[in-house]
């Protein structure tokens, strides 16, 4: 399993093809005109700001040359986006910082107080707004350390000029904000929306498993037994064809062993888990974080709902920091036991089952209420907190006819 | 309320709160800029920049949304309304933060506002308060207007956007991404079922890992010839296997490589005794047909043991023959009797037979020999002896 990064939940290795593919294009093209219309509205009213003053500009030439530099890179994204492959090229995004900060030097030329007469910077500022066009297309490290050198720019030079006049410093620090807040707000949903995406992508997985049989050998190790015995028919090929040299040479015959080895495990021994086993081990957010003790391969006999709930419940005890944005996910227990005194007494052992989910670091108030709606279709269940550790014991019965594969 | 709404409003309200928080405190600089409002002022305009901030921090939590968004309302309008009392014209740091509170700090509002209808109603109630509290403050004062309110007027515009355009797409996501459980569904049974195909080809396995673990040894102990037959027969199944199809190997032959150590004889003897009876010799078996020996042991001493009957049935005149096998501890010896014409031992170069090459000189190989007893009228006897 990947280990989950600073930014991000990363896919599980399975959702990372065309699931992946997938979640890529699913919210940028909406997200994109949402963000086409902030922009445009920004610029808009700093347009409207620079045609107000026009009349004091000392050097006019430099600010409209620098307003046409932004206005085509404008045109360019919103023309072009439709066509560009999902990541901006580097050449391109470098290209258009390039322009960028052209426009920010002529502006700030153009609007240099030569007469002592201060007016706003305007299309140093668009270049804010029009970055925020390339917040989908490009990594969040980009769009940050590019806003940022625009910030300090504005900043500095702003605060320079009301040197004279502090009371000219607020205009100034609006102007900075304005250029500075739309693109850190576009990075800062982008990545909220990432996240999200991928969190639903691996429930939506992990859900899968609700209506496997009890007992299933899993993903993972039915993609492992094909490759093992791809493995071995291109082995067997060669020495078939003679490409490969009778004796076997060392390392050969050292391949030939492990496969065998490694499809004797998979074949004889039968490696068959519970569907909460491969949930857990599938999904890239439960698997680093949950720890399933289940000896007896007690959730086999839990039906769909009470699945469906558990998988529910566990998902979000643990996701709840990563979808609010604090950080990373919890760690959970899950204990599988047969409660006792009931076995052997019950003519069905496995019937029923004592779960018990542990978990440290959740608030008292702070429980999805979803999850406690969640734990209700598995069973009865106690809470209780010690500390800072939430313990869920939850009592089930099951139906007798569930599927037992 | 449904997950999928839960996950767009916390998207929301996350927003909201940053755009919020960030014009707060833009304003909260421009109002601390020395000149823009009377220090009594000031502080009382503090207390409204914290109350507003507090608000725009609690809309994260998702609880009392309404309330948290009415406080943002109330108390940015006081703070537009707070630079009325000077009663002189406003300085541009003023104008500032009176510009900033009603562009961003309040219009943050309207991001998480527009997923829902009533919040609507309080949207366009607080977007004409706002700028009717700027267009008073402003124009009682006698303070520059336009920019102020362009400005506003750009800011509700670009949050609605962004928070309708984020309240539609986040469902829409979701909803896609749960249509895609089926296909995940799909793909689980198929590769279960895919895998207990594999398992269930038991029988090709296990032909797949006896070559497997020859080779793993090198493939020494066994013919190449063989070796490679067997591989190509296991090669071939495996790839019909992956072309979805079930192979038997049943249907395709016996397996043929035995293992060392795990020829029998018996089924071998068999099939040299069909050989025979199609060339018209019967063939007789006695004695134990459950002997194990060494694969190359048991070439030579096959093929001697056909050599000797070869010479029955050219030479002996007789259409029968009896091949006696009796085992002890160390050796196997086979027994070939004929009751036919017999010859003089001595008086006949036994190399002409074949005898030598074809039969001695292949069981000393394997450290057997080979004996011949026979004299004329009263048949010929060849017992043949090799290690186990």
């Amino acid at each position: 399993m990947t280990r989950v990064d600073e930014r991000t939940v990363p896919r599980s290795p399975l959702a990372r093809g065309a699931a992946g593919d997938e979640r890529d294009a699913l919210g940028r093209a909406r997200l994109d005109l949402g963000f086409n219309v902030a922009t445009v509205a920004f610029i808009a009213f700093l347009l409207t700001l620079f045609g107000l003053n026009i009349a004091e500009y000392p050097l006019l030439g430099f600010t409209v040359t620098a307003w046409v530099l932004v206005a085509v890179t404008l045109v360019a994204a919103l023309v072009l986006r439709f066509r560009l492959p999902d990541e901006l090229p580097s050449w391109l995004f470098l290209g258009a910082l390039g322009v960028w900060a052209a426009a920010v030097a002529l502006d700030i030329a153009g609007t240099w107080p030569i007469g002592g007469a201060i007016v706003p910077l305007t299309a140093a500022a668009a270049v804010g707004p029009t970055l925020l066009l390339c917040v989908p297309v490009r990594p969040a490290r980009d769009i940050v350390l590019a806003t940022a050198v625009l910030g300090v720019v504005l900043a500095v030079v702003e605060i320079w000029r009301s040197l004279p006049n502090l009371q000219l410093l607020g205009p100034g620090l609006v102007t900075v904000a304005i250029a500075v807040a739309p693109p850190l707000v576009g990075v800062q949903i982008v990545r909220s929306l990432r996240t999200l995406v991928q969190l639903e992508l691996d429930l939506v997985q992990v859900q899968s498993t609700v209506v496997s049989p009890g007992y299933a050998i899993g993903m993972l190790a039915s993609e492992e037994l094909a490759r093992l015995d791809l493995a071995a028919e291109r082995l067997l090929d060669g020495v078939a064809t003679g490409r490969t040299a009778l004796p076997l040479d060392e390392d050969t015959a050292d391949a030939a062993a492990s496969i065998a080895t490694e499809l004797r495990l998979h074949l004889i021994q039968g490696r068959r888990e519970t569907w909460l086993y491969h949930a857990v081990t599938e999904s890239a957010l439960l698997g680093p974080s949950v720890t399933l003790t289940d000896p007896d391969g007690l959730a086999a006999g839990l039906n769909r709902e009470q699945r469906d709930g558990l998988l529910t419940a566990v998902w979000l005890l643990i996701s709840d920091p990563v979808r609010s944005g604090a950080g990373q996910p919890r760690t959970l227990t899950l204990d599988l036991t047969r409660p006792v005194g009931t076995y052997p007494r019950t003519a069905n052992p496995g019937a029923t089952m004592a779960i018990v989910i542990s978990t440290s670091g959740v608030p008292r108030n702070g429980v999805d209420p979803a999850a406690w709606q969640a734990i209700r279709k598995v069973g009865r269940y106690v809470e209780s907190f010690s500390g800072s550790t939430l313990r869920i014991e939850i009592t089930t019965v099951s139906d007798t006819s569930a599927e037992l594969v | 309320m449904s997950r999928i709404q839960k996950e767009r409003d916390r998207l929301l309200a996350a927003t909201a709160r940053t755009v919020g928080l960030t014009a707060t405190v833009t304003a909260l600089f421009c109002l601390s800029i020395p000149g823009s409002l009377p220090l009594p002022l000031y502080l009382a305009s503090l207390v409204l920049i914290v109350c507003l901030g507090y608000a725009q921090w609690q809309l994260a939590g998702l609880l009392r949304l309404t309330l948290w968004m009415w406080v943002i309302v109330v108390a940015g309008v006081a703070l537009i309304l707070i630079h009325l009392l000077p009663g002189t014209a406003l300085g541009p740091s003023a104008i500032s933060a009176v510009s900033v509170i009603g562009a961003a700090s309040v219009a943050c509002v309207c991001v998480v506002g527009v997923s829902s209808r009533s919040r609507l109603v309080l949207l366009v109630a607080a977007a004409a308060v706002t700028v009717t509290a700027q267009g008073v403050t402003l124009g009682v004062t006698q303070s520059r207007m336009v920019e102020t309110l362009v400005f506003t007027m750009t800011g509700w515009i670009a949050l609605t956007a962004t928070g309708v355009w984020l309240s539609r797409t986040v469902p829409r996501t979701l909803k896609r991404i749960s249509t895609m459980s089926r296909a995940y569904r799909v793909e689980r049974q198929a590769s279960e079922t895919e895998a207990r195909r594999r398992q269930s080809a038991r029988l090709l396995h296990d032909t797949v890992l006896a070559t497997l673990t020859l080779l793993a040894h090198s493939g020494v102990g066994v013919s190449h010839g063989a070796l490679r037959e067997q591989a190509a027969e296991d090669a071939a199944l495996l790839r019909q296997l992956r072309l979805g199809f079930t192979p038997d190997p049943a249907r395709s032959g016996d397996y043929k490589l035995k293992p060392v150590e795990e020829s029998t004889l018996g089924n071998t003897l068999e099939s040299v005794k069909q050989r025979f009876r199609r060339m018209g010799l019967e063939v007789n078996w006695h004695g134990a047909g459950q002997v194990l020996l060494p694969s190359d042991v048991l070439d030579a001493f096959l093929l001697a043991l056909g050599e000797c009957l070869e010479n029955v049935r050219r030479h002996s005149g007789v259409l029968e023959a009896h091949v006696t096998i009796t085992d002890d501890e160390t050796n196997v010896r086979a027994m070939v009797t004929d009751a036919g014409k017999g010859f003089d031992v001595a008086s006949i170069d036994t190399g002409r037979l074949g005898f030598t090459e074809s039969i001695v000189a292949r069981l000393r190989d394997v450290g057997g020999n080979a004996r011949l007893f026979s004299s004329p009228g009263s048949g010929t006897t060849v017992v043949l002896e090799v290690p186990k």
